[in-house]
């Protein structure tokens, strides 16, 4: 894969709604026999949509892949502007940050900065812009929607602490033991000794 | 009570009044505690049995507070041995809040268990336990105590049979015993009589006690009900903010509070209802301050404030290092890399403006007009002024269709924040820009040239907060023209990322210091022609998943509307299957989500699935019946998810076992909940203990007690055995190995030879007088007959079930290499060599070895996989060949 796709047309997946196949200019414009601006111009009058309709064929909702065509068109320019200024950029920048650098090896780190600030556009963590901010926003609303809700009712067992009913009839074993804890003084203390232990 | 009331009518053990609404409470109640699951933390299940024990105790004594008052109520007017009207009032009092308590414990617990394994929680749940098992402690020495008076005493004349004991020590209380005018038996020493006397006393103290430990379990328990609360909203607030699907249910599902605080406001005692309204006003009045008063909003509003102001400035201060630097082309930088005030006014405009028309339609609708009804009927309850029940229980439905409306509502706002603020460069975590293309975790370089979307269709749906926590956005269907373009300037921003790749690529390297610490990793592996080639090639298969996600979202949906409509009907295989449809579904969301391969299961994303799947089932009122295999779990990294960790963290403190003083404490509590005092040996300490079976177990209790063994600290504190394992280290290692790879492979053989069977008998079930024993069969390089793995399974069939666990421990403890899992589990050749082994080439032999085994390091479960495939060849041996 050692082509640089970046200007060569890609093979047009299958998913592809119909009316947005262009991947660059270059297909774009071979596509339409004439100069973007003009395709744009041409779908906004009526008689431009119809020449289009006619020229590439289009039968059905044509109306909807000229709208198609349309974004694509303003998607492609807008690529193309952005990567002519960006593509200016670095090279400018690095030379003036390696002039700067052998000039004031000093504040090499300092003149770094601008470059890192273009590198960090992307990296999230550091970068100031409206992304972070919105995250905030995005954070701040979970406190608010954590308000809503009826909630458990508390258990409250005051009735029940007042009236130390224990529960059901015990096992025939708890009765075999009473019998035997009666029989010794001792063991009766010492059970005495367990309750009040356990009420320590 | 009364100075000396006279005594009453003996107890008939058979004799329990209790009223049809109650039994049918008390099954039910029970019933919902006692369903523990496998996926339940040991705290949720310990903190269960404790209740079941607790409700169970309450329920019954209710039985006999209502057998008194039945037997009061028959007795004729002018009767002096009738109750007295304060009795009465306390027994009726004792009969409602155990009602209540019946409906309250089970909701409550089950609204902790959506949260268990969050750290907070967890420790309510073992406090629950704790104070529980303590009073539980105290009255059985009551019990045993008042046993003991009542053998020691006569009642009219005569000594008291011991059946008769057995039913009136929960109702002997010291009241009851003067009331009764007990005397002591003539016989009994004069030393035993002082001793009678003093041990009297020591009961009194304990029954003052028993006040303040009861109430104290009440007190546990309202706090657990808090926290369980608070955490449940945050996470479903935290999932609401993920895109998960339905995630409304785990922020609050109203319909199953309100029938409990119908309850209380309409069939509750005199003192359940006012204490009901009172606590209900609290909630009403907060919601409304929050939410038709604004407080909420204006809460959000200072904080987005705030915010704004701080980021304004930090973007200030950057922007002042641009002119100081005098950097050509700084404009484009500020232009590109900072956000100017307007754009960050706008955001907080668009946001705010949107969140007060949804407040205000809160505010508005009719439902929120009923609130100030509600809240002057529950004042005139409050003060314990008659309503309208009826009237009650519609305003009460209202209240609770708002708090669903207002719930679906700011989750969709909360869903449109995330979506509005995503797309913007700099959002937090790993947004799908520039990091999604030069992550390094793991990920081949397909994946993230996969995720290196120049159009807003090939983006990957997904991104990390800061916590892990993966957001995933609800994608938008590719079949119109306007969708597949439709994020417009965030689809724009992606492809300013795609175009600076080779940019910032170019620019990294020109600068050796910051490219090579900073940078280098990231875009040495980017290759910038091959990057922009397979992107668009990825971008056909990412336009499928982004179809496969929407498709698996709606599965979703259309199983979590069945089990919510249909809870009450519904059976428990039918649950698991809707459960495990979830799952299935939202793992595949999230794997299309995140850009990664379908046909690769990733053992975070199910195990991120698995939880959610959990947390939906218990919200809506099931337990969280959806099992992950222990092979599949992850090892814990930082980045993961909150909840993820925190589920892990609890695996790993489960795998050391419960220890023996907690045991003991179950113990106790699962006997009371049996009404029994002394434990049977269990199959578990019988293996424990002694090493041997009882003749009637099968493979389920088998399997059963030895997970357990297992798991029990006494047991894995043992020295390894010699004569199981051998002298040193070396020789313990190949021969645990060996073993539990002797028994994988027996069961495997065992299993396809029924699979091949059943397959071409077209049966369910193949007996063993179906299948040619000499008919070889093939798997792998292995070639078999069923007279072969019968020889095998008898020469298994010495060792113990003690040797085994022997060697089951040594597994969990010492994990195998890849080479050592493929030479004794797989007995083949690492790295493979034929075509058609098992494992197929070293990639793929890895790839079987990590899915099946766990990723190295992480290899859990391995003693219990062993356990479950002995338990499989011993099973057989036992049913089907009658040697055991």
């Amino acid at each position: 894969m050692a082509q640089d796709l970046s200007t060569t047309d890609m093979p047009n997946p299958l998913e592809y709604p119909e009316g947005f196949p262009y991947r660059s200019r270059e297909s774009a414009e071979t596509k339409f026999g004439m100069e973007l601006d003009k395709v744009r111009t041409k779908i906004q009058s009526d008689e431009g949509r119809r020449e289009l309709i006619q020229q590439l064929n289009l039968n059905g909702n044509a109306d909807t892949v000229l709208e198609g065509i349309d974004l694509n068109v303003e998607q492609l320019k807008k690529k193309e502007s952005f990567f002519t200024k960006m593509l200016k950029l670095p090279g400018r920048t690095a030379k003036s940050a390696f002039d700067v650098m052998k000039q004031h090896p000093i504040i090499t780190s300092a003149a770094a900065i601008a470059i890192i600030i273009a590198i960090l556009y992307f990296t999230p963590a550091l970068a100031p812009t409206a992304g972070e901010y919105g995250t905030k926003l995005v954070q701040a609303f979970k406190g608010t929607l954590a308000k809503i809700g009826i909630g458990t009712p508390e258990a409250a067992t005051d009735a029940i602490s007042k009236l130390p009913i224990t529960g059901g009839s015990v096992p025939p074993e708890v009765v075999r033991e009473a019998e035997e804890i009666l029989q010794s003084p001792g063991a009766m203390d010492e059970l005495g000794r367990v309750i009040e232990g356990l009420s320590q | 009570m009364p100075e000396t009331p006279p005594p009453r009518q003996e107890k008939q053990p058979s004799e329990t009044p209790e009223l049809p609404r109650r039994k049918t409470l008390r099954r039910e109640s029970l019933q919902k505690v006692r369903n523990v699951v496998p996926e339940d933390s040991d705290a949720y299940e310990h903190a269960a049995l404790a209740t079941e024990s607790f409700l169970k105790r309450t329920l019954d004594a209710a039985a006999l507070v209502e057998q008194e008052l039945t037997k009061n109520n028959a007795l004729p007017l002018g009767d002096d041995k009738h109750l007295t009207p304060e009795e009465v009032m306390q027994y009726e009092d004792f009969l409602t809040q155990a009602e209540a308590l019946a409906m309250i414990l089970p909701k409550l617990l089950q609204q902790a268990r959506i949260v268990q394994y969050q750290p907070d929680t967890e420790e309510r749940l073992r406090s629950v336990f704790e104070i529980i098992h303590e009073r539980e402690i105290l009255i059985q020495n009551m019990e045993r105590g008042r046993a003991t008076v009542l053998r020691g005493t006569m009642r009219r004349g005569s000594p008291m049979r011991p059946g008769e004991i057995e039913e009136l020590v929960p109702l002997a209380t010291l009241a009851w015993m003067t009331s009764e005018k007990l005397s002591p038996r003539p016989e009994l020493s004069q030393i035993q009589k002082e001793a009678m006397s003093r041990f009297i006393g020591s009961l009194e103290i304990g029954e003052g006690h028993y006040r303040t430990k009861t109430e104290a379990v009440g007190d546990t328990f309202t706090e657990t009900g808090k926290t369980a609360d608070r955490e449940r909203r945050k996470a479903g607030a935290e999932r609401v903010t993920q895109g998960f699907p339905s995630a409304e249910l785990i922020l609050d599902t109203p319909e199953l509070s309100v029938t409990v605080w119908e309850y209380l406001l309409t069939k509750g005692g005199k003192n359940e209802k006012v204490r009901a309204a009172r606590q209900l006003k609290e909630g009403i009045r907060e919601f409304q301050k929050d939410f038709l008063e604004l407080r909420a909003y204006e809460e959000f509003t200072q904080e987005a404030k705030t915010a704004l102001k701080e980021h304004m400035r930090k973007n200030e201060n950057i922007s002042r290092w641009f002119d100081v630097f005098d950097i050509p082309g700084k404009d484009i930088l500020k232009d590109r890399a900072l956000t100017s005030p307007a754009e960050f006014q706008e955001i907080f405009d668009l946001v705010t403006k949107k969140m007060r028309g949804d407040f205000d339609a809160i505010a508005s609708s009719d439902d929120a007009k009923s609130i100030g009804e509600f809240l002057i009927q529950l004042e005139q309850m409050e003060k314990s002024e008659n309503v309208d029940e009826e009237h009650i229980r519609r305003l009460l439905a209202a209240y609770a269709r708002l708090q669903a409306h207002t719930g679906s509502v700011l989750a969709t706002l909360q869903r449109w924040q995330v979506a509005e603020n995503i797309g913007r460069v700099g959002a937090t975590g790993k947004p799908n820009m520039l990091d999604q293309t030069t992550r390094m975790g793991g990920k081949t370089l397909w994946f993230r040239l996969q995720e290196l979307a120049p159009y807003g269709v090939f983006r990957t749906r997904s991104y990390r907060a800061e916590d892990g926590r993966i957001i995933i956005l609800t994608p938008t269907p590719p079949d119109t023209l306007k969708d597949h373009l439709k994020e417009g300037s965030k689809a724009y921003l992606a492809v300013e990322a795609a175009i600076l790749t080779p940019i910032l690529h170019r620019m990294a390297i020109r600068i050796p210091l910051l490219g090579k610490r900073l940078f280098g990793r990231w875009y040495a592996k980017i290759g910038v022609p091959v990057a922009l080639a397979e992107v668009s090639i990825a971008g056909a298969e990412s336009g499928a998943a982004m179809v496969r996600m929407r498709q698996a979202l709606d599965a979703v949906e259309i199983s979590l509307g069945h089990l919510e409509t249909a809870s009450g009907s519904l059976q428990e295989p039918v649950i698991h299957r809707e459960a495990d449809s979830i799952f299935e579904h939202l793992l595949i969301a999230l794997q299309a989500a995140e850009g990664s391969s379908p046909d690769t299961p990733n053992t975070e994303l199910a195990t991120e699935a698995h939880l959610y799947t959990n947390q939906l089932l218990m919200a809506l009122n099931f337990p969280p019946y959806h099992e992950l295999s222990p092979e599949a779990v992850p090892s814990q990294r930082p980045e993961m998810s909150q909840e993820l960790k925190e589920y892990l963290q609890m695996r790993e403190r489960e795998r050391q076992g419960v220890n023996v003083a907690t045991r003991s404490k179950l113990d106790d509590l699962d006997l009371s909940i049996q009404n029994r005092r002394t434990p049977d040996l269990s199959t578990t300490d019988e293996l424990l203990r002694n090493g041997i079976l009882p003749s009637a177990v099968g493979t389920d209790s088998l399997l059963q007690a030895m997970q357990e063994v297992l798991h029990r600290p006494e047991f894995r504190q043992l020295k390894y055995d010699e004569a199981t394992l051998g002298a040193n280290e070396r020789a313990q290692r190949q021969k645990a190995f060996e073993t539990a790879g002797e028994v994988s492979l027996t069961y495997k053989k065992l299993r396809k030879i029924e699979f091949e069977n059943r397959k071409k008998l077209k049966e369910k079930y193949v007996g063993r007088e179906s299948v040619d024993p000499n008919a070889k069969t093939e798997m792998g390089p292995h070639t078999f007959s069923l007279n072969d793995v019968e020889k095998d399974i008898r020469r298994l069939g010495i060792l113990s079930p003690m040797e085994i666990l022997t060697i089951a421990r040594y597994l969990e403890m010492h994990e195998p290499t890849n080479a050592e899992i493929a030479a004794m589990w797989y007995k083949e050749n690492y790295p493979p060599t034929g075509i058609s082994s098992l494992l197929g080439g070293k990639w793929f032999a890895d790839n079987e070895m990590n899915q099946r085994f766990g990723e190295p390091g992480n290899r859990t479960g391995l003693g219990e996989k062993l356990l479950r495939e002995w338990v499989g060849v011993w099973g057989y041996e036992k049913m089907v060949l009658g040697t055991k």
